[in-house]
């Protein structure tokens, strides 16, 4: 069964949802945009969608080659298609921790962060590298448990469409059942947030219940707005840059690594890890940040303590 | 033609950016160079700056005597820690030794004399 492209089909909608924002951002004051920034974010689009060009054939082919392997036949039927939704945002939810939580992979998600700003170009800030940094294989258990090629790569596009609206900061909070179930942009904000309150949170796409199940869940509160980025943002505005900093920094750090143990926590450690401790890892930057709001005499929540 | 459209809708989008005024560059001052620093660098509090005599840059001491610089990328800032070593007073301006791939200096006229803390 041959399925349509849902993001080829979004494209123009995009474009014009940019418009309409870069209106909304001059006529309300709200959010930010910069026309370097921007620039910086479509050209990485852009290297992402040539990079898919080149690559995703033998993602493909790897997949139907899969399929002898699935353990069910399951037909393109209308329940399948949302079974497969549902797990494939499971699997998406589980790629994108692994993104943040392991280098390799992080060196090719970074890139959907290293922008200072949080609007819909953001969305289309992606990775050049998917490919060589595997990230693709979180989807195949879904080939492996027999849904079809073509319904998995479907699902996964309607995945990434459904993920381009919540990169903005025009919508503040939709109704309070969907913020429940979905994810939207305020849970989105927080996981573009650098403050430690916000580090390595809310990993979902489009079901924000999977953060909620697995405890990575973290509100947007009106009192902390939300400082976007990465930890250590990039010094200048250069694509090139910008989607290979991080493989440079693991192989820096691969050149002087002195163990098998180093070589490991440079490649398979959080982003951030040092041999000798102390390392910037989201983990240390927390700790640090929840033993000074113990100090001040506050909990998590920003309340005092013991009256 | 894919990738042609693409190049196209790029261009127009960066323009009317440009075009809306999504073109700044801020300046700081003292206190907003502190906050900065504070902001980005977590467990950092800054004491005092030395800002750029355009406002386009700040070295901000810490609490701890650590050091931290700041200088203007497209409407916002980026901040690093420096050690002090990396810091050189030169005549009329301030040079920080970076030292990454793609900066290696930053370099900025300070507004005033050195500071004391500085000298």
């Amino acid at each position: 069964m041959t399925l349509f492209d849902p993001v080829k089909l979004a494209i123009p909608a995009f474009v014009v949802l940019i418009m309409l924002e870069m209106a909304l951002v001059r006529r309300r004051g709200v959010g930010r945009y910069d026309w370097r920034d921007a620039g910086v974010s479509l050209t990485l689009g852009l290297g992402s969608t040539v990079a898919g060009l080149a690559f995703g054939g033998a993602i493909f082919a790897l997949m139907l080659w899969l399929e002898r392997f699935a353990l069910f036949d399951i037909p393109f039927a209308w329940w399948a298609f949302i079974l497969c939704f549902v797990l494939d945002d499971l699997a998406y939810y589980a790629f994108h921790r692994s993104a943040h939580r392991v280098r390799w992979f992080w060196a090719s998600h970074v890139v959907h962060h290293s922008s200072q700003h949080y609007n819909l170009t953001t969305a289309l800030r992606q990775t050049w590298t998917g490919f060589f940094s595997l990230g693709f294989i979180w989807r195949l258990p879904l080939v492996l448990i027999g849904f079809p090629t073509e319904m998995v790569l479907f699902v996964a596009g309607l995945n990434l469409v459904y993920q381009f609206w919540i990169h903005t900061e025009q919508v503040g909070r939709m109704p309070r059942w969907f913020e429940a179930v979905m994810n939207t942009p305020s849970h989105h904000r927080v996981h573009h947030g650098i403050n430690p309150r916000y580090l390595d949170r809310n990993y979902a796409g489009v079901f924000i219940v999977w953060d909620r199940m697995f405890g990575t869940f973290e509100a947007e509160r009106d009192d902390e707005p939300v400082r976007y980025g990465i930890v250590k943002n990039l010094p200048v505005l250069n694509p090139l840059w910008a989607a290979v900093h991080e493989w440079a920094g693991i192989a820096r750090d691969l050149a002087g690594a002195r163990s098998l143990r180093e070589v490991a926590g440079f490649v398979l450690g959080p982003p951030g890890w040092r041999p000798e401790g102390g390392g910037e890892t989201a983990d240390a930057i927390r700790a640090r940040w929840e033993a000074g709001q113990s100090e001040a005499g506050l909990d998590e929540t920003g309340l005092k303590v013991g009256g | 033609m894919q990738i042609l459209l693409s190049l196209v809708a790029i261009l127009l989008l960066v323009w009317l950016a440009w075009w809306l005024g999504f073109r700044g560059e801020p300046r700081l001052d003292a206190a907003a160079a502190v906050a900065e620093a504070e902001a980005v660098l977590p467990g950092f509090s800054g004491r005092e700056a030395l800002v750029a005599s355009d406002g386009r840059g700040a070295l901000v001491r810490g609490a701890d005597g650590g050091l931290a610089v700041v200088w203007p990328l497209a409407d916002g800032w980026v901040v690093r820690l420096v050690p002090p070593g990396a810091v050189e007073m030169l005549d009329g301006k301030v040079r920080v030794a970076v030292n990454e791939p793609m900066r290696r200096h930053v370099e900025f006229h300070r507004g005033g004399a050195v500071p004391l803390w500085m000298a």
